[in-house]
């Protein structure tokens, strides 16, 4: 449950602010909201925004606006990742994380982003440790394209929580894909379930 | 209120429009509009007319 003040409207994103971060939610994740009576009101922000609204407030545009800035989402259930967008495809983004490198995200598993508003780099990192361009592959226009690019690879979906989420990208067979795990198993995935995809590099 | 009467029936306009007013205890359940063009302009409209509200969203 987020608590904050509902700052600004877009097209498929709302802004919320919880008094220390400005929390971007796409509106398709949003299951309930109710006024918040319990806590002790918060003071409407009095500095800008952390990202441009002025022309259009929409979940692409935040993301074309999130490039290179750090910032914190989520996209699993329990887990959030820090790091920074370095590009935006057709249907998914891609996101460099120091922890798990190269990440491929679909859009539409996006919960929520939340902009760094200070000067802090993520695990208070030395700057010139990101890439600016740290994707190794050429990326494909859609996800499933992308996915195609990593067959005979090692992958890990979902961050890897679950075991059956990691093993060698076997093929995509219509909206299935095709993992080999750990102890041998083949492992069918839909597509629309998988939220990240990062490898070992 | 024209623009937004157009997208969806003036008479949920109207009922966001007294929530907002009257500062009625939101407890919108949105799961029965998720998948549907419909629910995200609804959710718009109360969002649009409940701006600068103390709320809590769950996703």
């Amino acid at each position: 449950m987020h608590h904050g003040i509902l700052l600004d409207i877009g097209s498929d994103v709302l802004v919320i602010y919880n008094g220390e971060d400005y929390i971007y939610i796409p509106l398709i994740h949003v299951q309930r909201m109710l006024e918040n009576v319990e806590d002790p009101p918060i003071a409407v922000p009095s500095n800008e925004y952390p990202m441009d609204h002025l022309h259009t407030l929409s979940l692409r545009s935040i993301l074309n606006n999130a490039k290179g800035m750090f910032s914190e989402i989520q996209v699993t259930k329990h887990q959030s990742v820090h790091g920074y967008v370095t590009t935006i495809l057709n249907d998914y983004f891609v996101f460099y994380s120091p922890v798990y490198k190269t990440m491929y995200i679909p859009i539409n598993h996006l919960k929520w982003l939340i902009p760094y508003t200070s000067s802090q780099t993520p695990y208070n990192l030395e700057n010139d440790i990101f890439p600016v361009n740290p994707t190794p592959l050429t990326l494909a226009r859609t996800f499933e394209l992308q996915l195609e690019k990593l067959i005979g690879k090692i992958v890990v979906f979902d961050l890897g929580t679950d075991p059956d989420r990691i093993g060698q990208l076997k093929g995509i067979h219509g909206n299935f894909v095709e993992l080999v795990t750990a102890k041998g198993d083949i492992v069918f995935s839909h597509l629309e379930h998988i939220k990240t995809v990062h490898y070992p590099s | 209120m024209d623009g937004i009467s157009k997208t969806i029936p003036l008479v949920l306009v109207e009922w966001f429009y007294h929530a907002s007013k009257s500062r009625l205890h939101l407890f919108f359940n949105l799961i029965k509009f998720q998948d549907s063009e419909r629910g995200t302009r609804a959710l718009r409209t109360l969002v649009f007319f409940n701006l600068q509200t103390y709320v809590m969203i769950e996703i």
